[in-house]
């Protein structure tokens, strides 16, 4: 999977780095199991800093999304969290959906474009 | 030494920078990795007739450059002056490091302007792109052990003349020749340090270009260890012979471009087979990092050291402090060698001067040489030919030798003289022998009479 880390965007990179690995685990660029760089390996790749990778993949790995192993590494997930939709993912979700009504869309393009999202992502 | 000694053996040294940068610059029209002439160009541009013609005209401008180059390479050869030699090698020195770039950097301005007016940009322009299965990939690397040998081998000319010399003239590059065995096994570690080279999407071709990278850039170094440890043993073994310190420094010098540059082209050559489809749909577009194609600078990169993208080897991060002092540098030696040239005019066409005192004698040239006093002089005698002599340090030119030379019958001495003009004076003083002349035969018949 490619990361694409953007130094002029305002999200954190230790979020960017998250966000994508969430993301390809969804679409399935990412399968369970998969093997991912390590800290060291990740930071100096990207020439950013050891703390930066640290602090995504500790984010990761809270979240369920990767585990992590003093022999094996860093590796996906086997099973991806599941438990439902979260209180967390809820206000996210109806933050964006507050947005994109102040942006002027209407219900239904909200809905294609979600279906839209979905379809890609799997 | 004289003027055409001097020619030939700066010709063999000189001359062939203008060939092999032609060849590497000339290389950097064909595609690869999706860059041409240091822009990155989408797959589907490659053959367009704008990027062809751009490329053509290139070649021909680099074409003509060297050809110029080439045809004033010569004239050297015409100079009757070894310091004027020196200057026009240096100032030609100079205009083949520099003329085969601005043909570069001309025509990579070219297709960048027509990158920019055909939206070419790739998606991911001004982002760092890395591959996550190619980051987990850990490189095979040589062991430590094989890299020790050149490095033992070249320490055993510096304990012998740590130990067993008393006065080593040349510790010094023994211990310099030394250090660059170790500071090849550091620059095989940086290899693995670069960042891969992500064209598109492709993991493979990804994966497969850094093994490509790291093991042509690994080998390379290896060798140039084992040359450099083995150079600094021939360096140690014909200490006492020019002619055998110049034929294993050429000898050094050739394998060791040769490495470098196999090892480069057999990369190139690899790369140009891998990526010929590459850059179809998303492609990284790291052009704005990239100062004329040349010259990387990232300030959101901590990497200090990237793989060159024209040229051969590796490129700093202008970015970073260290980047920037060794470009300073660089760029100084580069513009100061005409200076030099002014330095060795200078010393080539100042009169050597001898002068006595009521206390003293005193030899000078640019600057005061030798001043020996009366008192201290053991004997002083007048000779009328040189004894054959082996410059250790000093100026060897056809009207000047200053320094210190080991002349037969007299042993090490320190020279102030012109050799064109006849007699000279042999003084002994404190255990030292100095060999002097003046500015003219009289100049130097009346010093000797004054001494007494």
């Amino acid at each position: 999977m490619l990361l694409e880390l953007d130094f002029t965007d305002e999200t954190p990179i230790y979020m960017q780095i998250r966000n994508q690995i969430v993301m390809g685990i969804a679409d399935g660029k990412l399968s369970p199991g998969e093997k991912l760089p390590t800290i060291r390996a990740l930071s100096n790749e990207a020439g950013i800093n050891m703390m930066t990778v640290n602090k995504a993949y500790a984010l990761l790995k809270q979240e369920g999304f990767i585990q992590t192993d003093r022999r094996s590494g860093v590796a996906v997930s086997g099973s991806v969290p599941s438990g439902g939709v979260t209180e967390k993912l809820k206000s996210g979700f109806k933050l964006l959906v507050s947005e994109a009504k102040l942006c002027g869309m209407t219900k239904q393009e909200i809905l294609n474009l979600c279906g839209e999202f979905f379809e890609t992502e799997n | 030494m004289t003027a055409f000694q001097t020619n030939l053996i700066i010709s063999v040294f000189f001359f062939p920078v203008l060939p092999i940068l032609y060849f590497i610059l000339r290389n950097e029209s064909k595609p690869k990795k999706n860059i041409i002439l240091g822009v990155t160009i989408p797959y589907e541009a490659r053959q367009t007739e704008e990027v062809l013609l751009i490329c053509k005209n290139f070649r021909k401008h680099l074409g003509i450059t060297a050809l110029i180059l080439a045809v004033i390479f010569p004239a050297a050869f015409f100079i009757k002056y070894i310091s004027v030699i020196l200057t026009f090698y240096m100032l030609w020195l100079e205009a083949a490091i520099i003329a085969p770039y601005v043909s570069f950097t001309l025509y990579h301005r070219k297709l960048k302007r027509l990158k920019t007016e055909k939206n070419w940009e790739g998606s991911s322009a001004g982002k760092i792109v890395l591959d996550t299965k190619v980051s987990a990939i850990t490189q095979k690397q040589y062991s430590f052990w094989l890299f020790l040998p050149p490095v033992i081998i070249s320490l055993i000319p510096v304990f012998h003349a740590a130990f067993f010399e008393s006065e080593s003239l040349y510790f010094i590059a023994f211990v310099v020749n030394a250090l660059l065995t170790v500071l090849f096994f550091v620059l095989y570690k940086t290899v693995f340090r670069l960042k891969s080279e992500v064209i598109d999407g492709d993991t493979a071709v990804t994966a497969a270009l850094a093994r490509i990278r790291s093991r042509n850039m690994g080998k390379s170094f290896l060798l140039i260890s084992y040359f450099t440890g083995a150079y600094n043993i021939c360096f140690w073994l014909f200490i006492e012979s020019v002619t055998g310190i110049l034929l294993s420094s050429a000898a050094y010098t050739v394998v060791v471009l040769f490495a470098a540059i196999g090892a480069e082209f057999a990369a190139r050559s690899a790369q140009e087979k891998l990526t010929q489809n590459s850059g179809t749909g998303f492609f990284t577009d790291e052009d704005r990092y990239w100062i004329n194609g040349m010259f990387y600078c990232n300030p959101s990169d901590r990497h200090a050291f990237v793989k060159d993208r024209v040229g051969i080897n590796m490129s700093m991060n202008l970015a970073k402090v260290s980047g920037k002092i060794v470009m300073g540098i660089s760029v100084l030696c580069i513009l100061l060698l005409p200076v030099a040239g002014v330095f060795l005019i200078t010393e080539e066409f100042t009169p050597v001067n001898l002068v006595v005192t009521d206390s003293f004698i005193e030899a000078s040239h640019t600057s005061p040489e030798y001043r020996i006093s009366l008192a201290e002089i053991e004997s002083a005698k007048l000779i009328y030919s040189l004894p054959k002599s082996q410059r250790v340090y000093g100026t060897g030119m056809d009207t000047l030798l200053k320094g210190k030379f080991r002349a037969d019958g007299y042993g090490e001495c320190e020279f102030c003289l012109n050799p064109q003009v006849s007699p000279f004076i042999v003084i002994t003083a404190e255990g030292k022998t100095y060999i002097l002349g003046g500015a003219n035969s009289e100049d130097t018949a009346n010093a000797y009479k004054m001494l007494g």
